[in-house]
């Protein structure tokens, strides 16, 4: 297991896609370990493990969130944000979050939201004046909304390895994400006072009915889905067809800043941006499946009963540990391997699957803004030209703010319980 | 620019790119194939994302408008799920462009920078030939031949041969990516 | 085939822990079953042959622990016969509905060379026995079904299987897949309105709290294949073999027992949560469709055929 350790960091290290190092790393254990004969199960392996009903979701919501932003849907939402909070001292910072909230109650992944959103804002925010970094490890930050307010494609991944209700997921996510938001708002209050930000003037009553007005299409197909779920027209992995098919509809019909021109190059990228985590997940499976057979998660779970007694130490354990994953590795890979793990034995202590889970995955999403592997971090600077070190430190912050709100969400489980409880 | 392994690139491109590549006159006949190559597979991966999608719209309408469900459209969206997966890994692979840690590489100098990512791309190739060996013997087991889907009987090796398959193709990107950085060093 | 030849397989005479995997939960009947099993395997061999057993799908779904034991890289499984259905269309057999009326016949059934030759029909692994789960039954939320009119534009959840969609939509019901961990919200928010199950898994997978109307139709068995790789098979000495076919018959006759129990148990604990039971009024339309199915199955198909016919002789 050591060696496979060591494996695993050097290919991390010099550049190997993370896919592949999983891959490699899997290969070179049933290698020392002599489980030769798994070998000619891998393909069988990698193949059903993407051919789940829960995972659908994942393609489906980033086909909406790319119909989404070509169809003037996200314009629309960061004009509509621009109405309702501009006009307040760092005015467009508080924008970023409101529209970064808007785009998660459509869009699943910080990715993507923060490929969108680093385009459109953060030139802007620098024309009125914000510090390019400052706007950066905003945008970079405030992204981390998408995968926690619903839908959410960790969230997804979590429900299909636990057998959890990813509608419960959904629904338990919602208070997450928006504590997250005003976590973010707080920072920016504070920021604005010390360095005198900028503020854009009151939206004429004219103006803010008509920015209401143009956003209403795009604001409604979120309430449409969840309507849709809650009455059961369709399940949750449905909704996210329905979701792109009324992205479509609005961006083509109501918009028409969609044209069906655009529509190969949105399929074809729908593909590969999925793929950047289906096929993470295909690996990571692999691996997984390697550490069950070698009844690694028995082991594990007698080892961490007899470290802590009590449900503060081990979700404690669980909080730090994941942190420390998260700055390592994919989010995707992370939870396939350590879930079939951990979930057993938090319920062991009495933790609700749907707490732990959201827990887990909002964990693991904050990694993505921690280095040396931090996906958003990777996209934000390639995007704003401002160096991954320089935007690791200036994104700390942001990220002490994710942690505190991950302390609640850990230790009051009814931030995450109590609406799924009211549906029930 | 920038051709890292990463998928910044890739995310970061969603203006209106024609997709179709420009063949130039000078292009290299080994290029032209390639491109040939990368254009079929978008359209299958097009093709897949764009059906998954309207077979669960059609699962919807079919039980809740009409009232008479269909058998079998979640199965077709999972066979897509299976292609788009491998597709798309390959159009990254392609385009050089897939999720990896490449700060600390960064920092080396450039003859070796290309050093590494050559080794890197042996690395997928020995990796993909070895899933491609036993991808092939899996689908051509009898076991799977014979084999069929629940509910609309499909036999299974029809959805399945999109993993040999994508491994042979991950194959040759790869053999292509090492041939690009090694006219680039 | 030929990857047999695990890491563990080589020393003939030393110790053998046998792989199994199966899919439920610890506290499942299967799971006990597989307890008993490694009892007597180790009573039986004196400590040279035990299992090494890993529920709750920990090494992947059905289709993945088949293809697994198929290749090798897994030695043992519980399959249901609807995964096996989709290796050889033979095993809809399992699927006829209102052959078997108990659980009594059912085990009767399984030991029946009509029964355990349907396992010729797949590569690669040789089954040795049945398992079963509870009879099957419709679970539904506010009036109770009584009659073939009530299913009348209901959708029911049905696992997605030729024979079984049929049989419900010649019912007159709408015949919806819905895969298993989504079922609980589907159920609750009328995706379906009707689920085809056993009394387990409404108790232990909660549908209970969303349907409150159970009728015990017993329209079908729902059987599983304890199945081992073949060349692993193959290379256990007779009395070996022997001494595994042994233990799993006592294994065989405690899931037998348990499953009895549990059908009461189950049933007095769905009552307890204020669940209703009512009986069909009137089981012959059932029995006219019925005809139907086994009619069109049994002409496609000749171990259909020989098997519908053994299970009446056992049902008489
Ligand atoms: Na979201
Ligand atoms: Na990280």
């Amino acid at each position: 297991m050591l060696i496979a350790g060591i494996v695993f960091l050097v290919l991390l290290l010099i550049g190997l896609p993370i896919a592949y190092v999983l891959g490699a790393t899997t290969i070179v254990y049933m290698l020392l370990s002599e489980n030769l004969n798994m070998l000619v199960s891998i393909p069988q392996k990698m193949s059903t493990s993407v051919q789940n009903y829960g995972l659908l979701a994942i393609p489906l919501f980033v086909l909406a969130g790319e119909l989404m932003n070509r169809g003037g849907i996200t314009s629309r939402l960061i004009g509509l944000s621009q109405v309702l909070v501009g006009h307040f001292r760092g005015g467009l910072a508080y924008v970023n979050v409101v529209t970064n909230m808007f785009l998660a109650s459509i869009i699943g992944s910080a990715n993507a939201q923060t490929a969108m959103m680093s385009k459109v804002i953060v030139p802007e925010m620098e024309k009125q004046g914000y510090k390019k970094e400052f706007s950066s490890a905003l945008t970079a930050s405030a992204s981390l909304i998408g995968p926690t307010i619903p839908p959410s494609i960790p969230f997804i991944l979590y429900g299909v390895i636990a057998e959890v209700s990813i509608a419960s997921m959904f629904i338990g996510g919602v208070i997450p994400g928006i504590l997250l938001g005003i976590g973010f708002i707080l920072l920016i209050s504070l920021f604005s006072i010390k360095e005198k930000y900028p503020k854009q003037t009151k939206a004429s009553a004219q103006k803010m009915f008509k920015s209401v007005l143009v956003a209403l299409p795009s604001i409604s197909i979120p309430l449409l889905i969840v309507l849709g779920i809650i009455s059961g027209f369709f399940t949750a992995t449905e909704s996210a067809a329905i979701a792109s098919l009324l992205a479509f509809l609005v961006g083509f019909f109501f918009y028409r800043e969609l044209k069906l021109k655009d529509l190969p190059n949105i399929l074809v990228n729908t593909a590969v941006i999925s793929s950047i985590v289906t096929f993470i997940v295909a690996m990571a499976t692999m691996f997984g499946w390697l550490v069950s057979f070698e009844k690694i998660p028995q082991t594990m779970a007698s080892f961490l009963v007899t470290i802590t007694e009590s449900q503060f130490g081990f979700l404690l354990i669980c909080l730090i540990l994941f942190l420390f994953i998260g700055m390592i590795m994919e989010g995707a890979a992370a939870m396939i391997i350590l879930v079939p793990v951990m979930l057993p034995v938090a319920v062991q202590y009495g933790i609700d699957p749907v707490h732990f889970g959201i827990m887990i995955c909002l964990n693991l999403t904050l990694g993505l803004i921690t280095p040396p592997v931090g996906t958003v971090l990777f996209i934000t600077s390639s995007i704003t030209k401002i160096s991954f070190e320089r935007l690791s430190k200036v994104i700390m912050p942001f990220f002490a703010v994710g942690v505190v709100v991950l302390l609640i969400v850990t230790y009051i489980p009814a931030v995450t319980t109590w609406l799924p409880s009211l549906i029930k | 620019m920038n051709q890292e392994m990463d998928n910044k690139s890739l995310l970061a491109s969603n203006e209106n790119e024609d997709l179709s590549i420009l063949v130039e006159a000078d292009t290299h006949w080994i290029d032209h194939i390639l491109n040939r190559l990368t254009r079929g597979i978008e359209i299958l991966a097009m093709i897949s994302v764009g059906l998954m999608c309207v077979s669960l719209i059609l699962g919807v309408f079919f039980r809740k408008i009409l009232k008479s469900p269909l058998i079998g459209t979640d199965e077709i969206a999972m066979f897509f799920m299976l292609w788009i997966t491998f597709l798309g890994a390959c159009i990254a692979l392609s385009k050089r462009d897939m999720v990896a840690v490449t700060f600390i590489v960064e920092k080396l100098p450039s003859t070796l920078q290309t050093k590494m990512k050559v080794h890197c791309q042996i690395l997928i190739l020995g990796i993909s030939a070895a899933l491609f060996y036993y991808g092939y013997q899996w689908v051509m087991t009898t076991a799977l031949i014979n084999a069929t889907t629940a509910a609309l009987k499909i036999p299974m090796w029809i959805p399945n041969m999109i993993f040999p398959l994508s491994m042979l193709i991950m194959v040759i990107y790869s053999i292509a990516n090492i041939r690009y950085y090694l006219k680039q060093g | 085939n030929e990857q047999s030849s695990g890491n563990n397989h080589s020393e003939k005479g030393g110790e053998r822990k046998i792989k199994i995997g199966h899919l439920a939960p610890e506290n499942n009947v299967w799971h006990q079953s597989l307890l008993k099993f490694d009892e007597e395997l180790k009573s039986r061999s004196n400590g040279r042959l035990s299992l090494d057993i890993y529920p709750n799908a920990t090494l992947g779904n059905e289709a993945d622990m088949f293809q697994q034991v198929q290749a090798g890289s897994l030695d043992m499984m519980i399959v249901t016969a609807a995964e096996m259905a989709n290796y050889s269309d033979s095993f809809s057999a399992w699927f006829m509905p209102f052959i078997l009326k108990d659980h009594e016949d059912s085990y009767k059934m399984a030991a029946t060379d009509e029964a355990l030759g349907l396992f010729d029909n797949i590569n690669g692994v040789e089954g040795l026995g049945y398992y079963f789960a509870g009879m099957r039954h419709v679970l539904t939320k506010g009036n109770p079904i009584t009659d073939i009119d009530d299913f009348k534009g209901a959708s029911i959840r049905v696992t997605p299987s030729p024979a079984i969609v049929d049989f419900w939509e010649k019912v007159g019901a709408g015949p919806t897949p819905v895969p298993l961990p989504e079922l609980y919200s589907a159920f609750q928010t009328n995706v379906v309105n009707v689920i085809d199950i056993d009394l387990d898994a409404t108790i232990g997978n909660a549908y209970y709290e969303v349907g409150d109307q159970l009728t015990t139709m017993n329209h079908m068995v729902w059987a599983s294949g304890v199945v081992i790789n073949e060349a692993l098979w193959a290379d256990f000495s007779e009395e070996e073999q022997k001494i595994i076919k042994e233990a799993l018959q006592v294994s065989i006759g405690f899931n037998k027992e348990n499953n009895i129990e549990r059908e009461e148990s189950n049933l007095k604990a769905f009552k307890e949560q204020g669940g209703k039971v009512t009986e069909l009024s009137n089981i012959k339309p059932f029995m006219k469709v019925a005809e139907e199915i086994h009619k069109k199955y049994g002409g496609q198909d000749d171990s259909i055929q020989t098997f519908i016919e053994k299970a009446k002789e056992i049902a008489e």
